[in-house]
């Protein structure tokens, strides 16, 4: 499974983004091969409607889940109507939320 | 004369002014009264109105044949209002940010975008036996639809010689497009902390788009002297003060016209019909 995290670094070290589509990184992350990339946001600085936009580029990643903090209505809605399951109210370091999500499964 | 009555929010007596003064000044000339409230539109409600007019408002939305669609994403890429995603199962509309603007439709090279209506509201026309030169138009959202403008806009294309609007509450959009409508602005609040804020919100919004108004200060007596200090500060007019009376509110929870059972009412009615129409009705 492929899960997209927002974050404020670029590698699995890094702390989740308390803002989705105004965060600096997007980290993906494959959880059968525990391979890790990053995706510079280059939405962040997008104005009105920026969830929307960020949506489009998450569901683009082609990934399975994101994983955030918390997510705004708009970008809430396309992910989940795009068939991206959305998980929120998590914080923390990438790696320990990928090892606890894996550890549930 | 389009005089447009608002409020920074719902119950502050926005539309106790305007029916009263719509009802008033229509015993001497032909009144429309435009309740563009649509998500709550009550005005109606004041009155012994039969309705003799229910109109569908419809707005536009595109509707993708996935079969046709060759996943080119010019379609996405047009939408000014990210109202079109790509998605694993082709293209998707949000139907709540689409403008029916049509730029999807005309882009698309592969005419896989066809062009439906769906209905997001009604306008209903109404008459009053008590006031036969009074015509009173409702817009009515349906419940569930988020895009009031299209609705707001069919309201306000009845703007006659002689409109009354009763807007929505607030300071977004469909405020605006209300009061860019008008000539005269009325703002209604309240002689508290609150209304005072509010008051000032509003009078930020019409600063903005350089429409000069006046205020109606409603349940006076009630708060304290801050919006009238304001108001004097800031060289605002204030046109009426509506005293805060018990026999006052009862009517008005009752549904009833205050010019029909207060005499002092009437006159207050009367010295605002005059202050507006001295200018040019
Ligand atoms: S009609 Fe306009 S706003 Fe609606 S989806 Fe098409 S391009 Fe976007
Ligand atoms: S423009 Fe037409 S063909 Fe291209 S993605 Fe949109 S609907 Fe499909």
């Amino acid at each position: 499974m492929k899960i997209l995290f927002p974050s404020v670094g670029n590698t699995l070290d890094s702390e989740m983004d308390n803002r989705f589509a105004r965060a600096d990184w997007f980290v993906v992350v494959d959880t059968e091969t525990m391979e890790s990339y990053a995706l510079r946001n280059g939405e962040k600085e997008g104005g009105h409607g920026v969830g929307r936009v960020v949506a489009q580029y998450v569901v683009d990643a082609d990934v399975d889940m994101v994983v955030a903090p918390q997510v705004g209505p708009k970008a809430l809605t396309a992910l989940e109507s795009a068939g991206v399951k959305v998980i929120t109210g998590k914080s923390g370091k990438i790696r320990h939320i990928v090892e606890e999500l894996v550890a549930d499964q | 004369m389009n005089l447009a009555i608002v409020s920074g929010k719902g119950g502050t007596g926005k539309t106790t002014v305007a029916v009263n003064l719509a009802a008033y000044m229509s015993r001497e000339r032909d009144i429309r009264l435009l309740d563009a409230d649509a998500e709550e539109p009550n005005a109606v409600l004041f009155f012994q109105a039969d309705m003799s007019r229910d109109m569908a408002v419809s707005v536009m939305v595109p509707e993708i044949l996935h079969e046709k669609c060759t996943r080119c994403r010019k379609c996405v890429e047009m939408c000014e209002y990210n109202a079109l995603m790509m998605t694993r199962k082709g293209v998707l509309l949000s139907p709540d940010l689409c403008h029916s603007c049509g730029a999807c439709m005309y882009v698309c090279p592969e005419k896989a975008i066809l062009e439906k209506f769906r209905e997001t509201g009604r306008i209903r026309e109404y008459h009053c036996k008590a006031y036969p030169r009074l015509q009173v138009i409702e817009g009515d959202l349906h419940r569930g639809e988020s895009r009031v403008t299209p609705v707001i806009d069919d309201v306000l294309s009845y703007a006659g010689p002689c409109t009354i609007i009763d807007a929505p509450p607030g300071t977004s959009c469909p405020v605006v497009e209300t009061v860019k409508h008008a000539d005269r602005v009325l703002v209604v609040t309240e002689s508290t902390p609150f209304g005072l804020h509010d008051l000032k919100g509003v009078a930020a919004m019409l600063r903005l788009i350089r429409k000069p108004f006046q205020v109606v200060i409603n349940r006076h007596g009630q708060g304290d002297d801050g919006v009238e200090n304001w108001c004097k500060e800031e060289g605002i007019p204030v046109v009426l003060k509506i005293p805060f009376r018990e026999d006052y509110a009862r009517v008005i929870a009752g549904g009833g016209l205050l010019i029909e059972h207060f005499p002092r009412f009437r006159e207050d009615m009367a010295c605002l019909a005059k202050d507006l129409c001295g200018k040019g009705l």
